[in-house]
């Protein structure tokens, strides 16, 4: 006859293992669950953060011509269209002036004018593509528009990332 | 054997928690707000770029078939524009290439609509969610100038406008002796080069009872006897006593008798046994005619002279006579010339309550501003009736040998009148005055007369109405009456007007000036009572629904600058034709061929289209 302290002693090493490596589990994943909810959140204002830019970068800016020197805010537009100097001055401003001008912080960024082809556009003999490609990065973001560069359609690529 | 089952149950918990949470991580997802911005992101930037990218930059293939159909300056358009542009010009099969060909490079759904019009859809099929983008825009029509011209035109002349002239008939008589009538002979001029369409003749009149002699004898127009043609519409006796003869109205046509120029119209009127013959208020001849229009000359002084009828009584001889001085004219003055044929000089007789005299003037007023007891056979008189003038209506009464109705001569009297022949010699009241301005008259306007019957059934007091949309600038009343005493006369726009009461018996003019400020835009009315001496309204006198309101309305001759034309010749075609429009929708019947008008083009007027509301909606594609 079985006595139960015996009985006991088994069910109960068995029962506390497995409970003990489902907690586990369960803890581990639910780490897993915050830092992508994290993630998540941080790529959605990511999100939001590069169609801002984007969105600027289709004003006139301030003053409406302004030029390398005297740019308060930076749009690369003029009725309606890019404006090849104001696209020009992008090299002149500098990466970490642009970065300022733009408010986006921690974050780098990537843009680059494209024909609908998907082939990037030269302005004046430069390719129209600036910044920091994302390499490595844990976080990026892209956003797209629509203008016209030089009388050919232009698709303008933004890429946000950190 | 409970613990296994515990354990084997914790497991597939355990299991199943976990299945989940791996699948958790994979579950991602858009937000259709997210979907829905980047929709209109795409629909904003590609109607932003229509908007902004020049046809000519674009080079497609249909642009590429436009060059050399059409200009650089319209191959320069904005892609909307030109959209647009072949749209409106009826070129829609172009305008929808145009816009497929500048959608199909974008990987989502279009559907492009102007003013609520599809001008092209890309996918036969709606999407989910679906954004829209907005923009209002004009521009140049395709096809055409970029400057164009534009043209008004106004009118000089109308060669044939139809228009009406109201020839009226004062009150006036008489012959008081049974069996011998008295006669009236009027002189009135049409002017020349009319074409006459229509003249009706209201009789009014009180002649004799039934005696052959007695009664209605004669009227002549233009020497063409016509009493047999006289319609008679209103016959009415006191009661019980016919020998006070009849109150008698009837109307006939004159169309054909009448002319341009000089006429003639002879009544001649029997006598009843216990009374006197006289014409009643509302006998007039209104005429209808085709009339050469000049634009309107407005003139500061005014001058004219207005003829007595030319009437011989038996036994006495009166004439009320009216006239008319419009509100704020100056320098007003008048004369009367009244020259007369066999008068007596008779002591003076007592009627109604007072003496009166063998020659007595009335203006305004029941005292006399003139008497003679002692006149010759022949007089001739020349009378200032400058201080006794009023605006508005004036009466003049001139009772020779009678008052009221008691005569006192013993043969034949005249009040002598023959215009044409003699002018000088003749009877008449000039008047003058001058008018600074008048507000309600245009530049470029036609003026229209119209007559509106008071129609219904004879009635005292009688009210009528008469509608207008435009400004009345001139006004009258032209009474028609079976017995009459005295009247009172008040019209109403906005609200009622006092505008016209006998000062003195048997002063019921046939015509009463009304202010034209009194009506207004709309429906307008006038009302008319007889009444006796002592306030009382009469009880056998009666306003006859042949009276009426004769107004002048002055009406656009002129149109404003129209579309713009390729040319001066269809801009002002267009413009011509527009006025020949407007001129019809105010009943104006005319020739268009002879019209005259001048007109003036201005170039240079840019060519638009629009303003049009684009809308271009943007979805995904399945």
């Amino acid at each position: 006859m079985w006595s139960k302290a015996q009985v006991l002693s088994a069910d109960f090493a068995l029962a506390a293992s497995a409970f003990l490596l489902s907690a586990g589990l369960i803890y581990f994943f639910w780490l897993q669950v915050i830092e992508e909810a994290r993630d998540a959140k941080e790529i959605l204002e990511l999100s939001r953060a590069v169609r801002r830019v984007a969105g600027t970068l289709l004003t006139e800016g301030v003053p409406q011509y302004w030029n390398a020197s005297t740019v308060q805010s930076l749009g690369l537009c003029n009725e309606g269209k890019l404006n090849e100097t104001k696209v020009l001055s992008l090299w002149e401003i500098g990466y970490d002036r642009l970065k300022e001008l733009l408010g986006i912080g921690a974050h780098e960024f990537w843009m680059a004018g494209k024909s609908v082809g998907g082939e990037v556009v030269e302005v004046d003999g430069k390719k129209f593509e600036f910044g920091l490609w994302p390499q490595g990065a844990a976080q990026v973001s892209k956003a797209t528009r629509l203008s016209v560069l030089k009388g050919k359609v232009v698709v303008l690529e933004v890429v946000l990332w950190k | 054997m409970r613990g296994f089952v515990f354990t084997l149950d914790v497991l597939i918990g355990v299991c199943l928690l976990l299945a989940a949470l791996f699948m958790m991580p994979s579950l991602t997802f858009t937000l259709p707000t997210q979907r829905y911005e980047h929709l209109s992101t795409v629909a904003e930037d590609v109607l932003n770029v229509l908007s902004v990218l020049s046809a000519v930059e674009s080079n497609l293939p249909t642009v590429q078939k436009l060059r050399g159909t059409l200009s650089d300056v319209e191959l320069n358009k904005s892609m909307l524009d030109l959209i647009a542009s072949l749209w409106y010009a009826g070129n829609q099969s172009l305008a929808q290439n145009l816009s497929k060909e500048a959608l199909e490079p974008y990987p989502h759904c279009f559907n492009l609509t102007i003013d609520g019009e599809l001008i092209y859809q890309s996918c036969p099929y709606a999407g989910q969610s679906i954004a829209t983008a907005s923009r209002l825009e004009t521009g140049y029509e395709v096809g055409k100038p970029v400057f164009g011209y534009v043209a008004r035109a106004w009118l000089l002349s109308i060669e044939n406008k139809t228009t009406q002239r109201v020839i009226d008939f004062n009150p006036q008589g008489s012959s008081y002796q049974r069996g011998r009538a008295f006669e009236v002979t009027k002189y009135f001029e049409l002017p020349q080069n009319i074409s006459i369409l229509n003249g009706t003749f209201y009789v009014s009149l009180h002649y004799g009872s039934s005696q052959a002699a007695a009664e209605f004898i004669s009227l002549l127009v233009n020497r063409v006897q016509l009493k047999a043609k006289v319609n008679w519409l209103y016959l009415k006796q006191l009661p019980g006593l016919p020998i006070y003869g009849t109150a008698a109205f009837g109307v006939l046509d004159v169309t054909q008798y009448l002319r341009p120029g000089e006429n003639e119209v002879e009544v001649v009127i029997g006598t009843p046994e216990l009374y006197h013959s006289h014409l009643h208020p509302g006998m007039r001849i209104v005429t209808t005619y085709k009339t050469n229009q000049t634009e309107w000359q407005y003139n500061e002084s005014f001058r004219q002279r207005l003829y007595f009828d030319d009437v011989i009584g038996i036994r006495g001889v009166w004439n009320v006579f009216p006239f008319f001085i419009p509100p704020g004219a100056t320098n007003v003055s008048a004369v009367l010339h009244l020259k007369a044929e066999g008068i007596e000089n008779r002591l003076p007789q007592y009627v109604e309550g007072e003496w009166h005299e063998d020659v007595e003037v009335y203006l305004n007023s029941d005292d006399p501003i003139f008497v003679d007891p002692t006149p010759l056979p022949n007089p001739e008189y020349t009378l200032n009736l400058t201080p006794y003038l009023q605006n508005g209506t004036n009466v003049l009464s001139v009772f020779m040998n009678c008052y009221g109705d008691v005569a006192w001569g013993s043969d034949r009297n005249r009040i002598y009148s023959n215009p044409f022949n003699e002018p000088e010699l003749s009877s008449y009241v000039e008047l003058s005055y001058q008018l600074k301005a008048l507000p309600t008259l245009g530049y470029l306007q036609v003026d229209l007369t119209r007559e509106v019957l008071y129609n219904s059934e004879p009635s005292n007091p009688k009210q009528a109405s008469f509608n207008t949309s435009r400004p009345v600038i001139q006004s009258f009343n032209h009474l028609a009456t079976g017995f009459s005493s005295m009247v009172e006369l008040k019209a109403r726009g906005e609200e009622w007007v006092e505008v016209y009461e006998s000062a003195n018996v048997r002063e019921v003019p046939t015509t009463i000036y009304i202010s034209p400020q009194v009506f207004t835009i709309g429906k307008n009315y006038v009302w008319v009572r007889d009444f006796q001496p002592t306030g009382s309204t009469s009880l056998y006198n009666e306003i006859l629904p042949w009276s009426s309101i004769e107004y002048t309305i002055l009406v656009p001759a002129a149109v404003g600058y129209g579309d713009v034309f390729a040319n001066r010749t269809q801009a002002i075609e267009d413009a011509v034709q527009r006025l020949l429009t407007l001129l019809q929708s105010y009943g104006i019947e005319f020739d268009p061929g002879q019209v005259q008008i001048q007109d003036k083009t201005v170039g240079g007027i840019r060519w638009l289209w629009g303003p049009s509301l684009f809308k271009l909606s943007a979805w995904e594609r399945q």
